[in-house]
C-alpha cells in the first residue's frame, strides 16, 4: 500500500476479550508503529495469542476494538496483500503440498502465482514444495507459515513464535529478513519466548501480563530503566570479602550455579576489586554483568503475577523494595518517541 | 472511514470479486487432497455398483421397471455425498487451515456458501452421470423389463445429492470435528431409513396420518406409479424380511414387501410415500443445522478456546526463577496485604465492572459479549 505515512498502523483500544468469565485480555490500549520490530512479550496465558487473533479477525474482541491501518482487520479488502499473519506453525492439512497450500490462499485475495514461487524459493522450500507438508519437519512447518505470511508481500506483519523450530541458519535469516522489512518501513509485530533472540531482534517491547499492559517501550530503555547493574566475584576467600562489601552498602547473593561465586550489586567491579586487594584476597573472576532481556522480564512478569517470595537464593533477607520493580505495580505508558 | 465497512464489502460483493475468489480457493483445496477425490470417486462407485447388484442378482419383481432398479437403495449412496460436505469443513477445523482461510477472508459467510456451492457443484453431475450409467447398465442386463422415464427421476436424485451435500456442509460447520461431522450425517441420513418403517407401522394403526401427504403429487420427483417404487428404494425402506400380505405372490422378491404392504393398507397408489418422510425430516435436520451452523459462524475459538474455564485464584509461580527452580514460599498476597503488610490495590478481578459500570462477582452481572451486548440503564461507563 502506497499510504506508508500512518503513524500507527496497528491500533488496540481497551481491547477485552473474556473466555468462560475469564479475562484474557484486559482494556489493552497499545499501537504498533511502522519502521521497526516490535516484540510482543508475556508469560504463558498472558493473552498474546488471543490478541494477535483478535488483530487478524478471528476472535471477536468483547470490548474495545482492533484496527489495521485504521480499520478492522475483516473490513480491509484481499487482507492478505496488507497484513501476513503466521499463528502456528502446523496450519496446513497434512495431504495438501506446500505448493498447493499457497496457492489457495493466493487465489483467495487475487495474488498471483508467481508470487507462490517467489516465497517458496524465499523460504528455502522450493526443493520440497511438491511434496505433502504432513511429511515436514517441525522447521520446514515454520518455514511454511513464514511464507504464507509473506505470500501478499504485507505491509503489516504478525508473527507468532516464527522461530519455534528454525535452525540456527533460519534462526539468523529471520533475524535478516525482517530487520530489512522494518527498515522497508513495514510493520512487524513478533512475540517469542525466547529472550535471546528478542533481544537480538525486537527494537520495540510490548510485555503483557495477565491480560494487561506491563511496558511500551524502547528495548534499550527497557534494560536500562529496569536492569540491576551486578558483578560477579569468584574468590577462594569469599569469607573475608563478603562482609566488607557489605559494609560498603553492597548486596551480596551468592551464585546458586557455581561455588565461591557471589553476585554484588551497588558496588562498582573498581571498589571490589580495591577492597579485595586491601585485604589481600585473591579473586578469580571479576566481571560486571548487565542483565539479560530475559532477567529483567522474569522480574517484571514474576511480579505481576502475584507472585512475592520472602526468601530468596539461600536464605538472604531481600529487601522488600528490591524483588518488586517499581513500574510493575502500575502499568508503564512510557512511550518513547523513536 | 466512516462507512468503510459497507464501502469495502458491499461493492467487492457487487462485483463478485469475493466470492468467485473464495470458490476458487475452495476448488483448489479440494483438488489438491486425495482423500476428497477418494469420497467423491465413492458417490460415484456406488450408484453404478447397486445398480449392477440389482440386476447381476436380478432382484427385480417383473412389473418393476429397471429405473426402480437402479436407483434402488439410493441412501447408501448418499453417505458419502454428505460426508463429502462435511469433510470440506470439517477437514479445515481438524488441520488448522481454518485459520488461514478465515484470516484471508474475514468475511464468513462466503466461505460457507463457497463451500456448500463446491459441495452442490461438485456431487451433482457425479450422481447425475453415476445413476445414468447405472441406469443404462441394468437396462442392458435386464432387457425384460420396461424401462421407465429417467429424465425427471434422475435429476431429482442428483439434486437430493446436492441437498445431501449441502446437509454435509452444515454439519461440518456446525460440528467442526471430521468424526463427529461424518458420524452425525451418516446417522441423519440412516436414521429415517430405520425408523420410517416402525413410524409407518405407528401411523397406520393411528388412521391415515398419509392423507396429508394425499395431494403432493406435484411436488415428487415423478407422479407415474412406475417411480413409486423407486422413490421408495430411495428411501431405504426396502425390507428384506419376507411379505406375508394376503397379496404375495410367489414370484414376489423380498424386496418388494414395502410395496406389498402399502397397497394392502392403502389401496390407491399414491397414498403414501415413505420417500417422502426422510425429505421431510432432512429438511428439519437442514433448518436445524444452518441454524446451529449460522450460530457458530460468528464464534470462532479452535485450539486454544478456553471456554468455560471459570476465572481461578491469583496465578502464583511454582518456581522461583531467580533461584532456578526451588520451591518458594507464597506470601498471603491474597488478602489485601503485600509482602510487607502494606495495603495492596484490590486485584483487577475485583476493582472491574462490566460495560454498564456494574461491580461485583461475575454470576451476578449480566454477560457481555460482542454478540450479547448488556443492556445497561444508564448510561455506560
Amino acid at each position: 500500500m502506497s499510504d506508508r505515512t500512518v503513524a500507527s498502523v496497528i491500533e488496540l483500544t481497551n481491547l477485552t476479550k473474556v473466555y468462560g468469565g475469564r479475562r484474557v485480555v484486559d482494556d489493552l490500549t497499545l499501537t504498533v508503529h511502522p519502521g521497526r520490530i516490535t516484540g510482543f512479550l508475556g508469560p504463558n496465558g498472558a493473552g498474546k495469542s488471543t490478541t494477535m487473533r483478535m488483530i487478524l479477525g478471528l476472535a471477536a474482541p468483547t470490548a474495545g476494538r482492533a484496527t489495521v491501518l485504521g480499520r478492522p482487520y475483516r473490513d480491509l479488502p484481499e487482507p492478505m496483500r496488507h497484513v501476513g499473519a503466521l499463528l502456528d506453525a502446523r496450519a496446513s492439512h497434512p495431504g495438501r503440498s506446500a505448493r498447493d497450500h499457497l496457492r489457495f490462499l493466493a487465489r483467495t485475495n487475487g495474488i498471483d502465482r508467481r508470487r507462490v514461487d517467489e516465497v517458496l524459493e524465499l523460504t528455502g522450500l522450493t526443493s520440497v514444495a511438491d511434496r505433502r507438508t504432513g511429511g515436514y519437519s517441525l522447521g520446514m512447518g515454520q518455514r511454511l507459515g513464514i511464507a504464507t505470511a509473506l505470500l501478499g508481500d504485507p505491509e503489516v506483519l504478525v508473527l507468532d513464535e516464527p522461530v519455534n523450530g528454525l535452525d540456527t541458519d533460519g534462526i539468523r535469516w529471520l533475524r535478516r529478513l525482517l530487520r530489512d522489512l522494518a527498515d522497508d518501513g513495514r510493520t512487524i509485530l513478533l512475540s517469542s519466548h525466547l529472550m535471546g533472540e528478542m533481544e537480538q531482534t525486537a527494537d520495540h517491547l510490548v510485555v503483557i501480563g495477565g491480560g494487561r499492559l506491563l511496558a511500551d517501550m524502547d528495548m534499550r530503555t527497557f534494560l536500562a530503566s529496569h536492569s540491576r547493574g551486578r558483578t560477579v566475584v569468584r574468590s577462594p576467600h569469599l569469607d573475608r570479602l563478603e562482609p566488607a562489601l557489605r559494609s560498603l552498602g553492597g548486596r551480596v547473593d551468592p551464585d546458586p550455579a557455581r561455588p565461591d561465586t557471589v553476585l554484588v550489586e551497588g558496588v562498582s567491579p573498581q571498589a571490589i576489586g580495591e577492597t579485595a586487594a586491601r585485604l589481600g584476597v585473591a579473586l578469580h573472576e571479576l566481571s560486571p554483568r548487565t542483565e539479560s532481556l530475559e532477567d529483567v522480564y522474569t522480574r517484571l512478569t514474576a511480579a505481576t503475577v502475584e507472585y512475592h517470595s520472602a526468601t530468596v537464593g539461600h536464605g538472604a533477607k531481600v529487601p522488600p523494595d528490591a524483588k518488586v520493580p517499581p513500574g510493575a505495580k502500575v502499568p508503564y505508558d512510557t512511550k518513547e518517541s523513536s | 472511514m466512516s462507512n468503510v465497512r459497507n464501502g469495502v464489502v458491499a461493492s467487492n460483493v457487487r462485483n463478485g470479486v469475493v466470492v468467485r475468489d473464495v470458490l476458487a480457493g475452495e476448488w483448489i483445496k479440494f483438488a489438491t487432497l486425495r482423500s476428497t477425490w477418494w469420497t467423491l470417486a465413492m458417490v460415484a462407485a456406488l450408484p453404478v455398483g447397486v445398480a449392477l447388484l440389482v440386476a447381476v442378482t436380478g432382484s427385480l419383481a417383473p412389473e418393476d421397471t429397471v429405473l426402480a432398479g437402479a436407483l434402488g437403495n439410493a441412501v447408501v449412496g448418499l453417505v458419502p455425498a454428505g460426508i463429502l460436505g462435511a469433510l470440506i469443513v470439517a477437514g479445515e477445523y481438524s488441520g488448522g487451515t481454518i485459520r488461514l482461510t478465515l484470516a484471508a477472508v474475514p468475511v464468513r459467510w462466503p466461505v460457507v456458501l463457497a463451500k456448500a456451492m463446491l459441495a452442490g457443484a461438485l456431487v451433482f453431475p457425479v450422481a447425475l452421470a453415476a445413476y445414468a450409467l447405472g441406469f443404462a447398465l441394468a437396462a442392458a442386463l435386464l432387457p425384460d423389463h420396461r424401462p421407465g422415464a429417467p429424465v425427471p427421476a434422475l435429476l431429482g436424485v442428483a439434486l437430493v445429492y446436492v441437498f445431501v451435500a449441502v446437509l454435509g456442509v452444515a454439519m461440518g460447520t456446525a460440528i467442526r470435528s471430521p468424526a463427529g461431522a461424518v458420524t452425525a450425517v451418516t446417522a441423519v441420513l440412516l436414521a429415517p431409513a430405520f425408523l420410517a418403517p416402525l413410524l409407518t407401522r405407528l401411523a397406520g394403526r393411528r388412521g391415515s396420518p398419509g392423507a396429508a401427504d394425499e395431494p403432493g403429487g406435484g411436488s415428487r420427483v415423478s407422479g407415474s406409479a412406475e417411480t413409486d417404487s423407486a422413490e421408495r428404494r430411495l428411501s431405504g425402506t426396502v425390507s428384506p424380511r419376507p411379505t406375508r400380505g394376503p397379496g404375495t405372490s410367489p414370484a414376489a422378491a423380498p424386496a418388494r414387501a414395502p410395496r406389498r404392504r402399502a397397497r394392502h393398507t392403502r389401496p390407491t397408489s399414491s397414498c403414501h410415500r415413505p420417500g417422502r418422510e426422510p425429505v421431510g425430516t432432512w429438511s428439519l435436520l437442514l433448518v436445524a443445522s444452518s441454524l446451529v451452523t449460522s450460530s457458530r459462524i460468528g464464534r470462532f475459538a479452535p485450539a486454544g478456546r478456553v471456554h468455560g474455564r471459570r476465572p481461578g485464584p491469583a496465578r502464583s509461580w511454582k518456581f522461583d526463577p531467580v533461584t532456578g527452580g526451588q520451591p518458594s514460599k507464597i506470601s498471603n498476597s491474597g488478602h489485601g496485604r503485600r509482602a510487607d503488610g502494606t495495603r495492596r490495590r484490590p486485584s483487577a478481578r475485583a476493582r472491574r465492572t462490566d460495560r454498564c459500570g456494574r461491580r461485583g462477582p461475575g454470576w451476578a452481572r449480566p454477560r457481555c459479549s460482542a454478540r450479547v451486548h448488556c443492556r445497561c440503564s444508564s448510561a455506560p461507563r
